[in-house]
């Protein structure tokens, strides 16, 4: 499977489309290589050979679906775009349901297998619950030992031995980071399986409408025309309003910018920001930064400021208020948009950005 | 209508979560519904495949959870209101139940999972 | 006193390094010890506690134990010597005219980065300053009920003594409190701390002085407008075509940067000034304000240091503006109000010294309109030039690795983690203070895709071994 191969060659390439790679050599003295290169520049081409289709369901609130497995993999592994429903982020849901109900995979093949991240994640959880159950049986002996009226010395006894152990756990715990041995079959899962007897595909993969909107006004990739996107998503073009579109456009403008110049740009709703910033990708680094985006004039209470930084420091992310300012007028841009002209409204917007960061005075007197 | 199918696909969305993805069992949507301001909230109820939290640490064994699929977009104009969630534990739970667990679906593909409770409940413990 | 109750948490669990996640800052300081730390140790901090306790265990064997951190907090506060001894105690008197106070005869230590001298050898307190000593207890606070004093005489007449009701009484607004407790709390942490609007002693700057020509300006400003509209045009005409539906059919791109690049011209982005030079022009062009600003820098910081001149302070390592939370009449400053006061900066630029390790900062300001080195040099005080000097090398060695020595990729981390100029805001929330630091970024000047091309080769290389074989 896909799982397999290296990272580096999986993910080759940063965007879905694809640079041309398979000139022929090009020889100095030989005029032939100069025909059959002309030739092979000529016939090579940049775009997708077949564009990608896409579902847009339910009608207020717009989910953009892409549902063909390939496709799927394609988005993901070409810049990293979408979300599997059914997964953290890369659609690994089938993979691991096929791990999982141990039908395909024998024993043996499934041992080798990588861990998805979802069960990395999903074994450190457990692990530290099992921590916290035996931190908790050492406090009730603490407590038992103070109500029989135990002395400081015993007590500091019992605090030297629970650290001890819990410490032997820890290292216990990170030697024992292996796959168990759980193949569970349950009676939900019987759904799973279609009259022909394979797994049906539950998992879709949904793109946000910055995405789909970059995938097919920036780059040629999905099989839907920027303006029906918009529409879908605002209402008809020719009777938008400033304060409706704004916020999208705001999104988006801040969105390619940092696609633009070579960040993987993910949703940073778990940070309670706008963005995250990888570089390359989330296979390959943690992201280093988390983007808020605002308009010029915007201005929130402190307490919203201090909380969206906290997460981004707790997490070890620098946060980037990134400012979209309007360089014409609110009419002017309804009117490129209403004679389909994107391209003018989007560059008549500009960036600017700022870093904020918690000061403590004490780790800055030299 | 329009509110009706928007509500079917996200619980739909976050029974197939819970059921396929974070592998909970007796999964189960509930028939009542609760029409809050013209939005249809539905509360799914399921058992969890391990602890959620330690919570009920003397309970020992995973309990049926109560949970809410609310749209992102809903969340973020504030339309959950005290009196909705007062609302849906009255007229959508368990007489017993103490917290419910808000699934909000968000449009980037992810299903965020937040604890509400039933008064003033002691912090987790980090 | 409020934080008692917290801070006397006596700790069960000495040291649990398994499950801190507590930041170093937050970590509270341990009272019980603090008493024999003052009893002349060897040891110059107080040690750090553990973990808290999770909650009452309804034991009194907890309660023993909070009741003894508690105790030993209080104990310490209690014994430690108060007051001042009266031979060293200096006298300030309150002018309410000026809003100012004077020392006529001036001593003590603090005089090294406090207050201003007159030609009478008299030393002047502004209002903060005079509230910070007298609470502080170095000076003692008497009102003026004329002026001037007669200098060195005991004439009871003139002395009625404040309190420190009295003191708090003569600040005008909410915003002079503020100041206060800004200038309070980042004085007793040791900075060196000056109002910013104050110029009355040798005004150290950034920026050069200029013959100020307003023709000059305005054909600069001119020539930039024209290239920007240009540019702009030049563009839109490459953006038209690179979105339009020709554009993958008639182009071939044989790299991925050729794609990047035609995809980052889209959104124009605003560059932050980087350079010396950049610094400068920006200084040039900047239009003279016709508005009050929203806010404005009130303080300039400088870290403790024992050279400290006060008569020509220099440049000051940060920048200060303050913001309460809770008065209606300010928000939070919108990226209008900051950019203002980005123009507004003088201060050590210290993003310039990431980008080059050897900066002389005294060759790159102005003190009273000539070059600081110059300045510096004719004030004969080179024995102290030489000393800051050494003293800067040293500080430089100890920072570690230098700039050079840093890989292109980690120092591009460095200049998009910690931006370009940056100030501080000191937001206050009732008696609390928090600094946050904003610095200028420019995400649109650095690019950071992946290029396969070494890895391919790599891949390419193994590929034809595999044939040879």
């Amino acid at each position: 499977m896909a799982k397999l191969r290296p990272a580096g060659e999986r993910y080759k390439y940063p965007l879905p489309i694809h640079p041309i790679e398979n000139l022929p050599q090009l020889i100095p003295h030989n005029p032939i290589s100069w025909v059959h290169w002309l030739y092979c520049y000529y016939k090579s081409f940049n775009g997708l050979p077949k564009r990608i289709s896409i579902k847009i369901l339910a009608r207020k609130y717009c989910h953009i679906i892409v549902d063909d497995p390939d496709e799927m993999l394609f988005l993901w592994e070409n810049g990293f775009f979408g979300t599997g429903q059914l997964s953290r982020s890369e659609p690994t849901w089938k993979a691991r349901t096929i791990a999982r109900m141990g039908d395909l995979c024998d024993e043996v093949d499934r041992g080798k297998s990588n861990l998805a991240l979802e069960d990395i994640t999903d074994r450190r959880r457990l692990q530290r619950i099992d921590f916290k159950k035996k931190r908790q049986q050492f406090e009730d002996q603490l407590l038992e030992l103070r109500r029989r009226g135990g002395t400081i010395e015993d007590e500091s006894k019992l605090v030297a031995k629970e650290r001890e152990s819990l410490r032997s756990l820890k290292d216990q715990q990170l030697l024992s980071f292996k796959k168990q041995n759980d193949t569970q079959l349950r009676s939900e899962d019987s759904e799973l399986i279609d009259e022909k007897g394979e797994l049906v595909n539950l998992e879709s993969l949904e793109l946000t409408f910055v995405e789909a909107l970059f995938l097919s006004f920036a780059i040629p990739v999905l099989d839907v025309s920027p303006y029906v996107l918009i529409e879908r998503f605002l209402g008809p073009i020719a009777t938008l309003e400033y304060r409706n579109v704004y916020p999208s456009i705001k999104q988006y403008v801040a969105y390619h910018h940092y696609r633009s110049h070579g960040w993987c740009v993910r949703s940073g709703i778990k940070f309670g920001c706008d963005y995250l910033l990888y570089k390359r990708g989330p296979p390959f680094q943690h992201a280093q930064f988390c983007v808020k985006v605002l308009d010029v004039d915007e201005t929130h209470d402190y307490t919203w400021y201090s909380s969206l930084a906290r997460v981004a420091g707790g997490a070890k992310k620098t946060l980037v208020l990134c400012y979209v300012k309007n360089t014409t007028t609110e009419e002017e841009i309804l009117r490129l948009l209403s004679k389909k002209n994107l391209t003018k409204a989007l560059s008549s917007y500009e960036v600017s950005e700022l870093i904020y960061r918690r000061w403590v005075p004490g780790k800055n007197r030299d | 209508m329009e509110t009706k199918d928007r509500a079917e696909y996200i619980v739909q969305l976050v029974r197939n979560n819970l059921l396929y993805y974070q592998l909970w069992t007796n999964v189960c949507v509930n028939a009542e519904q609760l029409n809050w301001r013209g939005q249809i909230f539905q509360v799914i109820t399921g058992r969890p495949s391990h602890k959620l939290s330690n919570d009920a640490a003397a309970e020992g064994d995973t309990k049926l959870e109560c949970v809410l699929p609310v749209e992102m977009c809903d969340y973020k104009n504030s339309d959950l209101t005290l009196e909705c969630l007062d609302q849906v534990f009255t007229k959508l739970c368990n007489k017993d139940c103490k917290r419910l667990t808000l699934a909000i679906v968000n449009n980037d593909g992810t299903v965020m999972f937040y604890f509400v409770y039933k008064g003033i409940h002691k912090p987790k413990r980090n | 006193m409020s934080s008692v109750d917290e801070d006397s948490k006596q700790q069960v669990l000495i040291e649990t390094p398994v499950d801190s996640e507590a930041e170093d800052d937050d970590v509270i300081q341990d009272w019980s010890d603090a008493a024999k730390l003052s009893k002349k140790t060897t040891q110059t901090s107080l040690p750090k506690r553990g973990e808290k306790d999770y909650e009452p265990d309804g034991t009194d064997v907890q309660d023993l134990l909070l009741y003894r951190a508690r105790k030993a907090m209080f104990d310490t506060l209690y014994n430690a010597a108060r007051g001042t001894t009266l031979n060293n105690q200096v006298k300030a008197y309150y002018v309410p005219a000026f809003s100012e106070a004077v020392i006529p005869q001036p001593k003590g230590n603090f005089l090294q980065t406090i207050g201003k001298s007159d030609s009478n050898g008299k030393c002047w307190l502004q209002l903060h300053e005079f509230v910070y000593l007298a609470e502080r207890g170095t000076i003692a606070p008497y009102y003026c009920k004329s002026f001037p004093i007669i200098s060195g005489t005991e004439n009871q007449d003139f002395e009625i003594p404040l309190s420190m009701q009295d003191l708090y009484s003569f600040f005008k607004s909410q915003h002079e409190m503020d100041r206060y407790f800004v200038y309070a709390h980042l004085k007793r942490l040791g900075f060196i701390v000056k109002l910013t609007e104050d110029h009355s002693t040798d005004y150290t700057t950034f920026f050069a002085p200029s013959g100020d020509s307003k023709v000059k300006r305005k054909l600069r400003l001119a020539f930039r407008s024209v290239l920007n509209f240009w540019n702009k045009q030049k563009c839109l005409a490459l953006n038209t075509f690179f979105y339009g539906s020709w554009n993958f059919l008639i182009r071939k791109f044989t790299s991925t940067p050729q794609i990047y690049l035609g995809l980052s011209k889209l959104i124009p982005t605003c560059t932050p000034p980087k350079t010396i030079k950049d610094l400068h022009r920006e200084r040039f062009l900047a239009s003279k304000k016709d508005t009050v600003p929203h806010l404005e820098l009130v303080f300039d910081l400088w870290k403790p240091q024992t050279n400290f001149k006060k008569k020509s302070p220099g440049l000051p390592d940060f920048q200060v503006v303050i913001h309460n939370k809770n008065d209606a009449n300010q928000h939070f400053p919108t990226y209008s109000d900051f950019r203002e006061l980005f123009h507004s900066l003088d201060y050590k630029f210290d993003f310039l010294s990431e980008i080059d390790d050897d900066i002389s900062w005294n060759d790159h300001c102005y003190t009273n309109g000539v070059l600081r080195s110059e300045y510096l040099s004719s004030l004969k005080s080179k024995a102290v030039q030489m000393k800051s000097s050494i003293h800067n090398k040293m500080l430089r060695s100890k920072r570690g690795k230098p700039i050079k020595s840093c890989s292109p990729a980690a120092l591009q981390t460095k200049r998009l983690k910690s931006g370009y100029r940056s100030f501080l805001v000191a937001v206050m929330d009732g008696g609390l203070i928090s600094f946050v630091k904003i610095s200028e970024a420019d995400f649109g000047s650095e690019n950071v895709w992946y290029v396969p091309s070494s890895s391919l080769k790599r891949n390419k290389g193994r590929n034809r071994k595999v044939s040879q074989r």
